[in-house]
């Protein structure tokens, strides 16, 4: 594509982030400066407002390249990304009133927060913050590299490699420094409506003008691919993505303050009953297109070309407008995980790791400013790290993975079961990190092992353990106050 | 004024416990779960033939599965609303 037509779809992406800037500048700005008001925005968005923060925990941009991929190398495989957003949203339903309730009463502003609260355990909330960002810090870095390779894609490579990875994580600062929690609700829940109807109407669009519709599409994917093409690989392997994710999701820090922005235990389950709709839309379109590009020879040429087939596709079915309005989606999906992530590591440093570690505490106003200064450090940082060449990435994601999904028991079966204790959590975590550092490091085990990775080889000790330390002692009288909480609540609620 | 008569649906649903609700819906996601997280059932739905609507029937047993959970979550939503139960 030649001269100004290879510029419309970078003014379209740089319109809209230009248009969603000033509306966040104008809307969503810190209205106190209190870590209510900071880091869970007073508690006070209904559920049509928190139903795309809570969706950014899955539908990141980068997912849009990874179902493509997948698709072309893996054919069927890649459903994993809808099935295991549908099982998370069912473990939401389950959990996220005793989180959002004792948020709060108890006013916890972050998943450590609700760990050193139901353990009534400072250094647990201080293990699982610094396990929270140290972890969350690769996935990060990813991203920015994600938005300069899109960003030199889609200017046709008329910009400099780099400059996506000081633009878009610029404009995402200035929200989240400006409206904390509020910036980013809001930024999520433009960014998800316009994604919504991009997605629903443009992927329908690109099936019929490239395959003549989806009917079209089967027959020639049948004609064209192998039988087995079409099926789950490695059903066992497909199993072991799908509970890692699931569980994993619950461990990102920004999880919770997802849950805590919500203004009723009501607006959350309706954010639950919302998301498998537009999950199962979304993900019945992306089936047929990410599909559909393994038919596609400009698709299949490399691993690069599949994770930017989705975006191929839009050019070759509806020229530079289609790509530019694609490309909105790519880049929103990112900035929607990366902003929450950011508000909830500034909010996690300053109030769980320094704050509740220094004698006396400090200051919501002093708080809130290490907080910022955190998260503008961290970007600066992140941005120049991004542009170096690091060969290890995949593997240092691979790695982060593993481990993160060892904070769920504590988390989860915490939250259900009056028994369980800090002694338990840390109990889990000195057997199941062992044993999934050995799987990890042992020929013998491999990477997978039948399909289960090491993560999930080692929280399975971790949770047996976790259960049998839980039993050996009763509920504390602090634990059976705390449960007891709940039920007055949902009394005085309904 | 008269009182609006509640069906015998209603009722019933009145008259379980909030735990035998929860448990009985957990149930059910669970048994749609399995045949993506427990291979041998994997294996039972893994299978191109028969097509459906020209789907093959991995695929259109995806997408009835994905389809009941979206149901599930909503039926247990408007259950909890029935009770005004919703913590």
């Amino acid at each position: 594509m030649q001269g100004v037509q290879s510029w419309i779809p970078l003014g379209i992406l740089f319109g809209y982030f230009i248009a969603l800037e000033i509306y966040l500048l104008i809307a969503a700005r810190l209205r106190k400066r209190t870590m209510g008001e900071y880091a869970v925005a007073g508690r006070t968005f209904p559920w049509w407002m928190v139903l795309f923060t809570v969706l950014g925990t899955w539908y990141t941009g980068a997912a849009f390249g990874a179902m493509t991929g997948a698709a072309v190398y893996r054919g069927f495989f890649m459903i994993y990304g809808a099935t295991y957003s549908l099982v998370a949203i069912v473990i939401y339903y389950y959990m996220s009133p005793k989180v959002w309730i004792w948020g709060k009463v108890h006013n916890l502003y972050s998943m450590p927060d609700y760990v050193g609260f139901r353990y009534n355990s400072k250094n647990l909330a201080t293990i699982f913050a610094i396990a929270g960002i140290l972890i969350g810090m690769p996935w990060q870095i990813t991203g920015f590299r994600m938005f300069a390779y899109t960003m030199y894609e889609l200017s046709y490579h008329a910009l400099p490699m780099n400059i996506g990875v000081y633009i878009i994580p610029a404009i995402v600062l200035i929200y989240v420094l400006a409206g904390g929690m509020r910036g980013v609700v809001h930024a999520d829940f433009v960014n998800g409506i316009l994604s919504t109807v991009i997605v629903l109407g443009g992927i329908a669009y690109v099936v019929q003008v490239i395959f003549g519709g989806p009917g079209a599409l089967l027959q020639q994917l049948v004609a064209a691919k192998p039988l087995e093409w079409l099926t789950i690989d490695n059903p066992g392997e497909f199993s072991a993505v799908v509970i890692a994710c699931s569980l994993g999701s619950y461990c990102w820090l920004e999880m919770f303050n997802r849950i805590f922005v919500a203004r009723s235990v009501k607006d959350l389950k309706m954010t639950a009953r919302a998301i498998p709709i537009i999950v199962v839309l979304n993900g019945v379109l992306m089936v047929f297109l990410a599909l559909g590009c393994a038919l596609l020879p400009e698709c299949t040429a490399s691993p690069e070309a599949a994770e930017s087939a989705f975006l191929t596709m839009a050019s070759r079915a509806g020229g530079p407008i289609l790509l530019g309005l694609f490309a909105v989606i790519v880049f929103t999906g990112e900035t929607s995980s990366i902003d929450s992530q950011l508000n909830a590591y500034g909010v996690v440093l300053s109030k769980n790791i320094v704050g509740d570690n220094i004698k006396g505490g400090i200051s919501e106003r002093a708080t809130i400013q290490i907080s910022r200064i955190f998260i503008l450090v961290w970007c600066i940082g992140a941005s120049y790290v991004a542009t170096l060449e690091i060969p290890m990435i995949f593997a240092i994601l691979i790695f982060t993975y593993e481990f993160l999904v060892h904070l769920f028991p504590g988390i989860f079966f915490g939250m259900f079961w009056k028994r369980g204790s800090a002694l338990a959590t840390y109990c889990g975590l000195a057997v199941g990190i062992p044993i999934t550092v050995v799987a990890m490091r042992s020929p013998a085990f491999g990477g997978l092992l039948g399909g289960y990775s090491a993560g999930l080889m080692g929280v399975i000790p971790n949770m047996i353990v976790y259960i049998v330390v839980s039993f050996l002692r009763k509920p504390t009288e602090r634990a059976e106050k705390i449960f007891r909480e709940v039920d007055e609540y949902e009394v005085i609620e309904s | 004024m008269v009182e609006k008569k509640e069906s015998g649906f209603v009722r019933w649903i009145k008259g379980l416990s909030k735990r035998q609700i929860r448990v009985g819906f957990l149930i059910y996601f669970v048994v749609i779960l399995l045949f993506f997280v427990f291979p041998p059932l994997t294996k039972v739905v893994n299978k191109v033939h028969p097509l459906v609507w020209g789907m093959p029937f991995v695929m259109f047993f995806t997408f009835l599965a994905w389809f009941l959970f979206g149901i599930g979550i909503n039926v247990l939503f408007e259950v909890e609303n029935i009770r005004n139960d919703f913590s």
